[in-house]
């Protein structure tokens, strides 16, 4: 352990202004400790100032950089949808052309005291981000990109307990959101199970621009969750996750810029919901390893339903299997069926209330869709039993289609290196 | 109503768990379960694959995370 830890010493990172940030954050939460907040003589971020030429193990760091990784995924979808109003076609269903490239870096933070952040730093980059939407109005939205920091700071409570902080912000055009949360996780019979509570808010704030163009100034949508996961090991090479969540919402719930055509053309309404909505999920995936073959197994479901009147049901499959200490294939199917709110549509009628629920929106109409997957990984640092901390290359292809016309192409390459 | 049947699936998956809990496997044995094979993905492509879904399905939540955030559409 020790050597390993030697053969790494010149490749820490050190990040003194980070450190600074760090302490800030671990002071505002109240468990701040005596912190060495001194940057580095160079004073940004650098890579071997601390290296000790006879090579001896270094101190403790008040802040390490454990792992870094970094991800881009591109989407390339196609469909319609009679809540578009981009290019209609003679059924009355406009596009829902769009493509996205989202690169995400994430980095695994560890404090000199124990205290651990996970924080991600996702960007959207979308072309035509509103082909359903503003665009038929104004080209103003044509491109589109958005910014999110989320991060989540972990606090050791002794040996089988810890505190989660959950914290972050989402900006893009039109719309502001903040998050946070609070969560505990308990390991139990000597790690072989543990238990992870949160419960997170998100306030989003945005324009609630219509199908036409009108804005009619700030909204906003508050959504509480409530999260359980319970996870255990029932042998070497099985383990068994269970999830279960409670979502509410309340305010601005509608997409503002959806609308839905009237009953004989020539005209189109926003949509409208009601003003709060409660979902509920529970989950079970079940994982299994082969070690002789170095095949690993995963299969899990998926049961949805809101006050909406929605219920949807999700079963999927996953093939590891390593090629070589280094490289393995990973194939993956999902199967994913649900119904329609109790007022989805697709034409308004004239003489309806003008209260009257209402979306057209393809998303919630009721749906079958697959989802294939299939990538590759290379491990160029594994140093052992791979682990989460293993280096890796990684590439990947997805296909996402839906039984009402939606289609989406994903690529994906990503990497992690792990600097302690 | 909904969060009663919620909450009666998950005591019956519970009691499921709990049968086989009674099983300990010690440390020096986990070696396989920790390998990120056992995982369905990293979390970077993780939480972009949750986001496609809570955008294209308007069905998000109860896989551990927070649900909402950012307009996604099909919220």
């Amino acid at each position: 352990m020790s050597a390993a830890r030697g053969a790494r010493t010149s490749r820490r990172l050190w990040l003194g202004v980070v450190s600074a940030s760090a302490l800030s954050l671990a002071s505002s939460i109240g468990l701040g400790q005596s912190f060495d907040s001194t940057p580095p003589p160079n004073g940004v971020l650098s890579i071997d100032a601390f290296a000790e030429p006879d090579g001896r193990d270094l101190p403790e760091p008040d802040l390490r950089i454990d792992r870094f990784g970094a991800r881009l995924t591109v989407f390339h979808q196609t469909g319609r949808g009679y809540q578009s109003q981009a290019d209609v076609d003679a059924s009355g269903r406009g596009s829902e052309f769009v493509f996205i490239a989202n690169p995400v870096i994430y980095t695994h933070l560890t404090q000199r005291d124990g205290i651990t952040h996970d924080v991600y730093l996702p960007i959207d980059i979308l072309t035509s981000a509103s082909t359903d939407a503003l665009d038929v109005v104004s080209t103003a939205s044509r491109d589109n990109e958005s910014f999110t920091l989320d991060g989540t700071t972990t606090i050791p409570d002794g040996d089988d307990s810890r505190f989660l902080v959950h914290w972050g912000a989402h900006v893009e055009e039109e719309l502001k959101a903040g998050m946070g949360g609070l969560g505990v996780s308990l390991d139990f019979a000597d790690d072989n199970a543990q238990l992870v509570l949160m419960a997170d808010a998100v306030v989003d704030i945005f324009d609630p621009v219509q199908y036409n163009g009108v804005d009619l100034g700030l909204t906003e949508r508050v959504t509480m969750s409530i999260n359980g996961t319970f996870s255990q090991l029932l042998s070497e090479t099985t383990t068994l996750s269970l999830g279960l969540g409670l979502t509410g919402q309340i305010g601005t719930i509608q997409t503002p810029w959806n609308s839905v055509p009237l009953a004989g053309g020539g005209g189109r309404s926003a949509d409208l919901f009601p003003p709060s909505r409660l979902r509920s999920a529970a989950s079970i995936r079940l994982a299994q390893a082969i070690p002789q073959s170095r095949t690993f197994l995963q299969a899990g479901y998926r049961f949805y339903a809101d006050d909406y009147g929605a219920i949807a049901h999700s079963v999927e499959g996953m093939v590891t299997q390593y090629l070589s200490d280094d490289f393995w294939i990973r194939g993956s199917y999902r199967y994913h069926t649900q119904g329609a709110p109790f007022f989805f549509m697709t034409e308004f009628p004239r003489t309806a209330w003008v209260r009257t629920y209402r979306t057209a929106d393809s998303d919630l109409a009721a749906l079958d869709l697959h989802e294939i997957s299939a990538g590759l990984r290379y491990f160029y640092d594994r140093q052992g039993q791979a682990s989460d901390r293993s280096g890796y290359v990684e590439l990947g292809y997805s296909y996402y289609g839906r039984s009402n016309s939606l289609e989406i192409h994903m690529g994906t390459l990503g990497f992690q290196t792990a600097f302690w | 109503m909904l969060a009663l049947r919620a909450a009666a699936m998950a005591s019956a998956l519970l009691l499921l768990v709990g049968l086989d809990a009674c099983v300990v496997v010690p440390r020096y044995a986990r070696g396989i379960v920790s390998d990120p094979a056992m995982q369905p993905a990293d979390g970077l492509y993780a939480r972009t694959i949750r986001k496609l879904r809570g955008a294209r399905e308007g069905a998000a939540g109860g896989d551990g995370v927070a649900a909402g955030g950012g307009c996604g559409c099909g919220q």
